[in-house]
This record gives structure tokens, C-alpha cells and sequence, in this order.
């Protein structure tokens, strides 16, 4: 994947969270993005995943240049996978409908092929038992595999994980981070906002340290854990590290 | 407490369902005992019950009560369609559309309905040449119940949630396809319970329109009374004709609730 950003601004009225970003990177497959809390990983990604309109500047993905008019968000929104802190899978739908609705809406799918769709993917995914299941009998780890499941089903050009492991105790995390894992060996392109630093750290080829709005360090993955350069990251490293 | 208050009359500590021949008894004996103040009450009254006059206008009752039932039902659907158009108007980007959606609300709950069927009947319906009194009522209730269930509508659409939107506009359905296939089936669910609320309200509303000689049920009771003077025996006819219109509303409602509350 090649992410190209120029300038991108953006604020929530008096709080600016994306100060006058710029990166330029080709041929990254795993990118995460660390930093503490508040400092504008999470907008980055919806600004990536066409769920946010920067104020100014351009984004280019694998050389083509987004445009932020309705159309164009829609059609880019269609063609990646976002999966989300919170599941935010729809409660009224049972997993194999979760997976099924954005198959039949927004990619045409017939119905027979999208079940079939859907079911291999919850069979690749130990998830067949549970299709039938709302959201609310699942427990919070096959609920994020089932989010992972449809927003693979459409084969996304690459897939967007916003914290997706924030909300799950650890034995559930894990059986998440496996399965991001997986489909990072499959070649799956992906860019990841975690708090995992060793989950980075394994999964990563590429890093960005986003603190204040601003990309205060980039570079492999390796390095910026091995030596960070700013004083920002070996703090932020030295606290997150610590326990 | 167990051994002062027997068993039978408590939800037991581990808020397991209390068993049906404990819900009998304990219902009985409320129920009783509310009779027995309100025939203690009755017993008292130097009155001449004269059920005879009233019976002879048992035709009259039943009409006036299924005028009821059917300008109830028309102001019900009506009021739907009103409140759907004015809870998306004021959720709408367009200002126009979303100050008069809070205009409407707050005019419309904030006045007595009272005072909105003398207006549109003597005032609007006159103006524009509406002549059918029936017409103008079941118009008038619709726009008073509309503000009522909009706001529920709302509250409703609100309650769906920021992360269920984004979560549908990024697997990439369009707005239309949001509300059709994310919020409505999830705002439906919810609303249920004070939407079946908000007609029994409307059923009961529905008496003032007497005051237009909209010869509904309320207007056929009071008729009789004139006829008859026997008050009570008009009246208490009156009141047991609309708990058979609401109550079975407000089981349906409960029932709703219960229905939903661990299907979401």
C-alpha cells in the first residue's frame, strides 16, 4: 500500500487535532500507528477510512487522490474494511445478517452468493456455531470476529483496525490479535491503532508515533521501538513499557 | 421482613418471577380492597339509580363509541405520518425545516388541545373552507398526538447512536440505506412501548372533541345525560367504554416491552 498525506489539517472547533500533517510512504503492508490518547492516531485512521473530512490537505492512496465530496467517500468507504474499538455491530442482526447487509446493500450481491460468502468466512473464522446468534449472546471477542469477518467479506483493498482490542479482556484479545495476525501473513494490507506495543511491534512493518496532532516519529517498526529518537517516544515508550 | 410480610406478597431476593398463584392473590386483594373504598363511597350516595332511562340509549352509546374507535384509528395513522415528516425535519441540515419541526413541537405540546380544536375548527378550517367537523377532529388530534409521538420518534432515532451510524456508512451504505436497513428496524423495536402510550393518550384526548359537536363517544354520554339526568349512569358507561380501548393498548405495551428489552 502507498499512503500519501499533504498537509492534512483538522479540529473539532478550538481543539486541533490534526496539525498540519505530511507523510509520504510506498510499499508498506502492516503500518501501526502508537501514541497516547487523544493525540489524533483515531482521526487519522477515520480520515484514512473516509468517515472524516480533513479541513485542509490531500490524501492519496496507492496514487490516486481522495476526494471528500459524498460520492467519493461513499465509493472509497466501499472498498475498505474498517473495524472498530466498540464491535459496532448492529444489535437487531444476527452475525451471518451483520455480514450479509453490507454484501447485499453495498456490493450487489445476490443472496445466494453472499451467504455463501458470509459462511466461509464464518467457518474460516470457528464462528459457523454462532451465526444465527444477535450480537448481545456473543461474547466481546466473537463480536469483534465477527466485525473482523465483515469488513473482510468484501474484500476490501485494505483493512482499517481502529483500537480493536481496547474493549476485551486479555484472553479475548488474544484470539483477536491471532487473527489480525493471520490475515497480515496472507498479505492483507492493513494499518492498525493499538495500545499493544509488542502486538505492533510483531505485526508492523512500518510505524508512526502520533502525539499532539502531529507525526512526531516514523520509521520501521524495529527501529522506533529499538531507538527512538525523540524525547516524546522514549517517554511515551518508557511509560507504556514500564509494567 | 419474611416472617412480618409472608412470603407470598414479595418479589423474592433473587429477582426470579414471582409464582402465578402469588400474582393472583396479591392482585386480588388490591383490587378488592379498591372496590370496597370505592363501593363504600357509592354506598354512601343519596342517589336514585335509574339504569332503565340509560339503557334505552344503548344504540346511541355504541355509536358514539365507534365513532370513537374510527376517528381514533384515522387520527392514529395520520399522527404517524405526521411525526415521522416532522422528526426528520428537525433532525434535517436545512434550518427552514428544523426550526418549524420545533416550532410545531413546542406550540403544539405547549398549549391546552382544548384551545387547538376551538382554533382549527372556528379559525383555520373556516378560513380554508374545511366545513366537516369530522374532518377538522380527526386533523386537529392528528397534529396535537404528531408532536407527541415526533418527539418520541426522535428520542428514539437519537437513542440508535453516533457509532451505529459510522459503523453503517463505513461498510459503505448510503444514508438512505442507514435509515432503512440500521435505524429504523432498531428505533421501531424501541419505540413501541410509549408509541402504543402515546394512542391510549390519544383515544382519551379524542372526548374533547365534543366541544365541536363531533358526535363521538363523549358527546353521545352527555347527550343521554341531558335526556335522562341521570348522570352517573351516563358518565360511569362512558368510562368503562374507553379502559376497553386502552387497556388492552396498555397490556399490548407491556407486553412490547418485555418483548424487546432482551432482543436488542
Amino acid at each position: 500500500m502507498q499512503l500519501s498525506l499533504t498537509n492534512l489539517t483538522k479540529s473539532y472547533g478550538q481543539n486541533l487535532v490534526l496539525d498540519d500533517i505530511s507523510l509520504d510512504l510506498s510499499d508498506v503492508h502492516a503500518l501501526v500507528v502508537i501514541g497516547p490518547s487523544g493525540g489524533g492516531k483515531t482521526t487519522l485512521l477515520r480520515t484514512v477510512a473516509g468517515l472524516e473530512r480533513p479541513d485542509s490537505g490531500q490524501l492519496r492512496i496507492d496514487g490516486e487522490l481522495l476526494h471528500f465530496d459524498n460520492e467519493s467517500l461513499l465509493k472509497h468507504r466501499r472498498s475498505i474494511g474498517t473495524v472498530f474499538q466498540a464491535f459496532n455491530l448492529f444489535p437487531h442482526l444476527t452475525a451471518l445478517d451483520n455480514i450479509l447487509l453490507p454484501l447485499e446493500q453495498a456490493h450487489g450481491y445476490g443472496h445466494l452468493h453472499a451467504i455463501e460468502t458470509a459462511q466461509a468466512i464464518l467457518k474460516r473464522f470457528q464462528l459457523t456455531g454462532h451465526a444465527d446468534k444477535k450480537p448481545a449472546q456473543l461474547s466481546g471477542g466473537q463480536q469483534q470476529r465477527v466485525a473482523i469477518a465483515r469488513a473482510i467479506a468484501i474484500k476490501p483493498r485494505f483493512l482499517l483496525f481502529d483500537e480493536p482490542t481496547s474493549a476485551l479482556d486479555p484472553e479475548m484479545t488474544s484470539e483477536v490479535l491471532d487473527i489480525i495476525g493471520e490475515l497480515r501473513d496472507e498479505g492483507r494490507d492493513l494499518l492498525l491503532v493499538t495500545h499493544h506495543m509488542g502486538f505492533a511491534r510483531t505485526v508492523g512493518d512500518h510505524c508512526l508515533f502520533v502525539a499532539e496532532g502531529k507525526i512526531l516519529e516514523n520509521g520501521p517498526v524495529e527501529r522506533l521501538f529499538a531507538e527512538p529518537q525523540s524525547c516524546e517516544l522514549q517517554q511515551f515508550l518508557g511509560r507504556v513499557m514500564r509494567y | 421482613m419474611g416472617r412480618l410480610i409472608p412470603v407470598v406478597w414479595c418479589q423474592p431476593d433473587d429477582g426470579s418471577n414471582v409464582p402465578l398463584i402469588s400474582r393472583i392473590i396479591a392482585f386480588a386483594v388490591v383490587f378488592l380492597l379498591v372496590s370496597a373504598v370505592f363501593l363504600f363511597a357509592f354506598s354512601q350516595l343519596q342517589y336514585g339509580w335509574n339504569w332503565q332511562a340509560v339503557w334505552q340509549y344503548r344504540q346511541k352509546f355504541l355509536q358514539g363509541w365507534l365513532i370513537t374507535v374510527l376517528m381514533s384509528a384515522a387520527a392514529l395513522c395520520l399522527s404517524l405520518l405526521i411525526s415521522v415528516f416532522f422528526a426528520l425535519a428537525r433532525r434535517s441540515r436545512l434550518l427552514p425545516l428544523r426550526y418549524l419541526a420545533m416550532l410545531y413541537v413546542e406550540v403544539v405540546r405547549g398549549t391546552p388541545l382544548l384551545v387547538q380544536i376551538l382554533v382549527f375548527f372556528y379559525v383555520v378550517a373556516d378560513a380554508f373552507g374545511i366545513g366537516n367537523r369530522y374532518a377538522v377532529g380527526i386533523l386537529t388530534l392528528a397534529i396535537f398526538s404528531g408532536a407527541y409521538l415526533s418527539e418520541i420518534i426522535r428520542a428514539g432515532i437519537e437513542s440508535v447512536g453516533e457509532s451505529q451510524l459510522e459503523s453503517a456508512y463505513a461498510i459503505g451504505l448510503t444514508r438512505y440505506q442507514t435509515y432503512r436497513f440500521v435505524i429504523l428496524p432498531q428505533v421501531v423495536r424501541r419505540i413501541m412501548p410509549p408509541l402504543a402510550g402515546q394512542f391510549a393518550s390519544l383515544i382519551k384526548d379524542s372526548s374533547l372533541l365534543s366541544i365541536i359537536a363531533v358526535s363521538e363517544f363523549t358527546l353521545n354520554a352527555q347527550e343521554v345525560n341531558s335526556f335522562t339526568f341521570s348522570t352517573l349512569e351516563s358518565y360511569l358507561p362512558l368510562a368503562v367504554g374507553y379502559l376497553l380501548l386502552t387497556l388492552p393498548i396498555s397490556l399490548l405495551s407491556r407486553y412490547l416491552e418485555q418483548k424487546y428489552r432482551y432482543a436488542t
